[in-house]
């Protein structure tokens, strides 16, 4: 990443500040309603940082969780860079994990070609789940809010039907929980947890570290080099910028709509790798859901940069394992965590347009 | 500069909250035995299948001296028995770090309440021999009397029998319904049982159009639709139907509200609902006790109970597979105070068919696709 | 005449950051034009706000005759007897003249609006300054010119004595501003104080009692309309002596670039905008448009810029057919543009400066090499050539464009595209909303790109620059070029008299 400079200079300090503030802000909250509730602050810190910062594998852990999350934030933020709100990432996931999956149970292959295969197929189906809201969007002019909101429920039904229906995998006296056959062992995500190992990080066996946590580094890497490095990615980000701009210099508005919006598509289909490969080994109506939609907080609180977002799903997987921490260590209920997972990302927004005002301010002034 | 004002203000607070809040918790000899438990979604609340499991809880704290850790309602009977439950969120790899966490923190017996542990439970099982799983109506291949883990399963069919039977004694002449929540394998069970119920105490039921059936969805959400069962039961009632059994979680409310309307009757499920609603606090929900003949019983709360008998009276649980059926009590239908003189004249002869079913005489089938090969043989 | 209105004294307004007004002292007497000039940013704007109770100042006060006064809102303002006619009217279009003089104002009885009263105050108001307007036409459809009276009217029909024109005369043909300062002439004569804000220091030496200068939030020099000079205003606004007339280059024109051939153009309406429009541009020439706004210039601009359908005609470049091309094609064959409405069109503000300067070239070398991959040197060495030959004042060529000044963001779309080395200049409002000193540099740059062969489009709103600039100017009316003419041969005034459509059949 020889080209990523760190010019830590005071405007790029107060753009860290927001997040940094924001999330001072929403603990103080969270400390306010655990004395409400009868609680000690000090308890309900130290059974936060049990679960989250404690030990190596807990540390791993929220790594681990904050996989898909990634995922989910890179693919909306991918679109959001286009100007496009795509928040079907959910549906994308859904049918990208069945296509994915399907590639995994159905063929048959070696190892070493059939895991790419089945990350390719993940992505194809979450592009073809996008392909017609995007299509809708770009000739019919029909707002992908709507269109995506239908297909995240269409994508819920077929799947259901899917799974309980023509691919169901269960016989007789097996799991009562509705699922596909299982996926090959060749298609499995293996885990990195030997490695991590050997460069003396010390984790269990049973943290999922597995090859999606290198297909999400080498999706952020690219990522990030198309969109800053590559003339489409100045393209894409200029249409997000202002299409009007856009025409005027000479870009092809409605290809770039479309293709941005497919390529989120197909980043979307990538979030249910770890829960499909890794974890469970079989597809299931029960994919991690919602993540599409805390897809959307991410890339919010990332600004859509593809470091961002790095740095905004860790801190979503902090929060979710602090909300365990908090369930197992004092009576704190678990739903305080949404509240506090909401208001962080309302005070993060909110100081980081306060802080943007205020550099440009402070730039005009620089600038005469 | 205010903003930097207003963190300093914000930093002090915390600081303030770190030195003035602190409370001591009182902490005594450690429990006998720890019993840890992660509910499905949906959680403490339900009023169904996750209550049951958690009364299952509560029963054990009585009867063993125990306390719940962390329950708004301070269950505490003693603390020979330390209990705790927890919550996990949809999918990933939630639920196998919370049962995992329950094992860490060395918790002898671990509950997992649903199908969804199957995989998860399987998992951290192996991973710690000395700590006994049980998981409820989730099948695990492959165990034995060694294993550290018990699957409880619920012959759903067996309960859903009697309350067909109940359907098919009380339904005047007219059809009887059932409403099913998400198109799963585990819902047609109570379908099966409950359609064999009924054609084997009413010959006139066995004409196809006398009994309806329908379910609400393909996804989790047709649990928690009362809109939907509304819909669906008002349908059935202009249809002809007049008791309608649901087998839907919290949509079962739709179905209840579209009883008191067509002032015809409805069967509950897993709790005892006309008990629940006719005690509840607001008087909408009391006005439909009535129309509620009686529900099926899924005994959560013995299962998990009775577990845990196992444990602190033998010092462990046996693996393997343990069903509840009428026979040990892990289902049934409910008489309370409220319904006991409407039920009172077939009593006997419902238990007459409970006996034939504990006494093998009867096989229920368990999937109303079942139910034709069953009827062919069994009926005359 | 000597009783004095308003006085604002020491007025310092601080937004984060900036200091926009600095002990700012202005007084307005009765019966006078007092006319404020500055360049953008100034903090003209700024003290006129909080005038009119928009902003309140940190520190200094208001005194309405010799009476100290607080304005909160608006509402306050005009109560104290302040109207405001804004650079965008305030007005409700489907609702009549009388209407929207009203509006607010109403005077009902059981619930039914009275006209009576209103309306012969109206007409005596109108007589008696000027304003003859059809009270019940509909506003919609009155010209702009005629639109600005009813806006006139409004406030005086609230009793205002001190009434501030911000840049009135932006949306007029010389003689409709003529028209308003004879209005401005019989409101003085009634004692009313006007607060004249404009650019055009012809208009501001033509009517103004005085000038008051400010610049960089502080007021420079009071100045009595006699003693005044336009280099000296120039001066003083710019602090340092500026040149007002352009050097004209002398260049003869060569071949025919750009050739528009009976062009007609319809809008989603389906009105005609264009109606047969034909001319040419040749080689080092400008070619100037005039006419009030709104009579086709943008769609004309618009349609040789980018594919917009047509429904007749043809758009020639050196002698090939543009038309069905789109925007990257025709940019690649040589055409410019210098957007009318810059913010909008001509600059991604978020970006960073380089960025903005390749806008539309992006795509080519040596901006990125054949994988497409940006070559970000060299875009930041083009940026760094560029800055320093247009002087644009930026901290570095990574600034965001959003941090630069109006007239240096002006700067910047004029050096991209002129860096482009077009064949064809299409220039649009160039100078719009650009400070003088600004001003000066786009049209100096403007005739080196005269003389380096390129043809130029000039399209303005403001007589004079199409004067001084072009070689020859067509007259824009109603969608049509109605008059050309070579510059020499022709007046502001005859252009004017064709601007308002009015030799129009006498062409015919």
């Amino acid at each position: 990443m020889a080209g990523i400079k760190l010019r830590l200079d005071r405007y790029k300090l107060l753009e860290i500040f927001a997040p940094v503030a924001g999330f001072l802000a929403s603990i103080v909250v969270l400390l306010i309603i655990v004395i409400v509730v009868g609680e000690s602050p000090g308890e309900a810190l130290t059974a936060i940082y049990k679960f989250s910062l404690s030990s190596s594998a807990k540390v791993a852990t929220i790594l681990s969780v904050s996989i898909p999350l990634f995922f989910a934030g890179i693919a909306v933020a991918f679109a959001f860079q286009s100007g496009v709100f795509n928040i079907g990432a959910e549906g994308q996931y859904y049918f990208g994990g069945l296509i994915g999956a399907m590639a995994g149970i159905y063929l048959h292959l070696p190892a070493f070609i059939h895991i790419p295969v089945v990350i390719l197929f993940s992505m194809l189906g979450g592009a073809l789940w996008a392909l017609i809201p995007a299509i809708l969007k770009v000739t019919k002019n029909v707002h992908e809010v709507i269109t995506t909101i239908m297909f995240n429920s269409i994508a819920l039904a077929l799947v259901n039907y899917l799974v309980n229906g023509p691919l169901s995998g269960l016989g007789q006296g097996k799991s009562l929980e509705p699922q596909t056959a299982k996926i090959q062992s060749t298609a499995l995500f293996g885990k990195l947890n030997g490695f991590f190992r050997l460069l003396g990080w010390n984790i269990p066996d049973y943290v999922y570290l597995d090859y999606s946590l290198i297909v999400a580094v080498i999706t952020g890497f690219i990522v990030w080099f198309v969109l800053f490095r590559m003339r489409y990615g100045f393209e894409i980000r200029a249409i997000g910028t202002s299409l009007d701009v856009s025409r005027y210099a000479g870009m092809k508005v409605k290809q770039l709509q479309l293709a941005a919006f497919i390529i989120s598509g197909a980043l979307s289909g990538l979030i249910g790798l770890q829960e499909i490969f890794a974890i469970r080994g079989y597809y299931t109506y029960g994919i991690a859901s919602g993540l599409g939609f805390d897809g959307i907080a991410i890339a919010l609180i990332g600004k859509n940069s593809p470091l961002g977002v790095v740095f905004a799903a860790l801190l979503f997987a902090f929060l979710k394992q602090a909300g365990y921490g908090l369930q197992f260590y004092t009576s704190v209920p678990n739903s305080v965590i949404y509240v506090i997972t909401g208001l962080m990302i309302l005070f993060i927004v909110v100081i980081n347009e306060v802080v943007a005002a205020y550099i440009r301010t402070l730039r005009k002034k620089e600038a005469v | 500069m205010k903003k930097l004002g207003f963190v300093m203000i914000l930093l002090l607070s915390v600081s303030f909250i770190f030195a003035g809040g602190t409370k001591e918790k009182s902490k005594t000899a450690g429990p006998k035995y720890k019993i840890g438990l992660v509910f499905d979604i949906g959680g403490r609340g339900d009023k169904s299948f996750n209550d049951s499991a958690h009364a299952g809880l509560v029963h054990i704290a009585k009867q063993y001296k125990g306390y719940i850790k962390d329950d708004p309602d301070n269950v505490n009977y003693g603390t020979v028995i330390e209990m705790k439950y927890l919550e996990p969120k949809a999918g990933g790899q939630d639920r196998e770090q919370l049962l995992r966490v329950l094992a860490e923190q060395g918790y002898n017996l671990i509950y997992g309440i649903g199908f969804m542990f199957s995989d998860p439970l399987a998992k951290v099982a192996k991973d710690f021999p000395n700590v006994h799983f049980a998981i409820v109506d989730g099948y695990i291949p492959n165990l034995n009397a060694n294993s550290n883990i018990t699957c409880l399963l619920f012959k759903e069919h067996e309960g859903s029998f009697l309350v067909g039977a109940i359907a098919g004694l009380m339904n005047k002449g007219g059809k009887i319904g059932f409403i099913g929540g998400m198109d799963i394998p585990l819902i047609h069970k109570f379908e099966g049982g409950y359609i064999a119920g009924a054609l084997y105490v009413n010959p006139k039921l066995r004409d196809e159009s006398m009994i309806l059936a329908q379910y609400i969805g393909k996804d989790p959400s047709a649990f928690k639709d009362a809109p939907a069962a509304y819909n669906i039961a008002s349908n059935m009632y202009r249809q002809g139907a007049t008791i309608i059994y649901h087998a839907a979680g919290a949509s079962g409310d739709g179905l209840f509200q579209a009883a008191e309307e067509y002032k015809k009757l409805a069967i509950g499920v897993d709790s005892d609902q006309g008990l629940i609603y006719a005690t509840a606090k607001d008087a909408a929900t009391r006005a439909r006790a009535k129309y509620i003949l009686t529900s099926m019983l899924k005994r959560v709360d013995n299962a998990v109970f009775q577990t845990a008998t196992e444990l602190i009276e033998n010092g462990k649980v046996n693996g393997g597979y343990n069903s509840f059926g009428l026979k040990e009590n892990g289902v049934g239908f409910a008489v309370n105070k409220y319904n006991k003189d409407e039920l009172a004249p077939i009593l006997s002869k419902i238990e007459s068919i409970r006996k034939k079913i504990i006494d093998g005489e009867i096989i229920v089938p368990d999937s109303d696709s079942k139910v034709k090969a069953w009827a062919l043989k069994n009926l005359k | 005449m000597s009783e004095t209105l308003l006085e604002m004294r020491k007025i310092t307004k601080r937004f984060p950051g900036v200091l926009a007004n600095d002990e700012i002292s202005f007084d307005l007497l009765k019966g006078e034009v007092h006319a404020l000039v500055g360049e953008n940013g100034a903090g003209k704007t700024t003290l006129m706000k909080i005038l009119y109770g928009l902003y309140s100042p940190d520190s200094g006060s208001i005194h309405i005759k010799g009476e100290k006064i607080s304005i909160k809102n608006p509402k306050e303002a005009i109560n104290c007897g302040i109207g405001m006619v804004h650079q965008h009217f305030m007005l409700v279009p489907p609702f009549t003249v009388l209407e929207n003089i009203i509006i607010g104002e109403e005077t009902q009885r059981f619930g039914i609006l009275n006209e009576e009263k209103p309306a012969k105050k109206i007409r005596d108001l109108m007589e008696r300054n000027g304003l003859i307007v059809d009270m019940y036409a509909k506003v919609e459809d009155i010209p702009v010119g005629i639109q600005q009276r009813v806006e006139i009217l409004k406030i005086l029909y609230r009793g205002a004595e001190i009434l501030v024109f911000d840049e009135p005369t932006a949306v007029l043909t010389p003689q409709e501003a003529e028209e308003l300062f004879k209005t401005f002439r019989q409101m003085t004569a009634q004692g009313k104080g006007i607060i004249f804000i404009s650019h055009k220091l012809d208009e501001v030496l033509e009517i103004a009692d005085r000038i008051t200068v400010i610049r960089k939030g502080r007021v420079v020099k009071t100045l009595e309309g006699k003693e005044a000079s336009k280099s000296l205003i120039a001066e003083l606004m710019v602090g340092k002596p500026v040149l007002l007339e352009v050097e004209r280059p002398d260049v003869s024109p060569g071949r025919v670039i750009l050739e528009v051939r009976n062009l007609d153009l319809k809008d989603y309406r389906k009105v005609a905008v264009l109606n047969d429009v034909s001319f040419s541009v040749h080689a080092g020439e400008i070619y100037g448009i005039a006419g009030v706004e709104g009579n086709g210039q943008t769609e004309l601009v618009a349609v040789i810029a980018e594919a917009a359908p047509m429904e007749h005609g043809d758009i020639l470049l050196d002698g090939k057919s543009v038309a069905n091309w789109d925007v990257r094609r025709r940019r690649e064959a040589g055409i410019s543009h210098i957007p009318e409405d810059r913010h909008r069109y001509g600059l991604l503000l978020p970006f960073s400066l380089a960025e903005n300067l390749t806008l539309g070239m992006h795509h080519r070398k040596p901006f990125v090499n054949r994988f497409q991959i940006i070559n970000r040197n060299k875009i930041q060495e083009h940026a760094r050539r560029v800055i320093s030959i247009f002087d644009i004042r930026t901290p570095s060529e990574l600034t965001p464009a959003l941090a630069l000044s109006g007239g240096n963001q002006q700067k910047v779309i004029v050096a991209r595209e002129l860096s482009a080395e077009p064949k064809l200049l299409l220039a649009a409002q160039p100078t719009r909303g650009v400070d003088i000193g600004a001003t000066e540099f786009i049209h100096n740059q403007l005739m080196e790109a005269k003389k380096d062969g390129r043809a130029i489009l000039l399209v303005s709103a403001d007589l004079d620059e199409v004067m001084s600039l072009s070689d020859r100017i067509g007259v824009m009316y109603k969608g049509r070029i109605i008059k050309e003419f070579a510059r020499e041969e022709t007046t502001k005034e005859e252009i004017g008299f064709y601007m308002m459509g009015e030799k129009e059949h006498g062409r015919n």
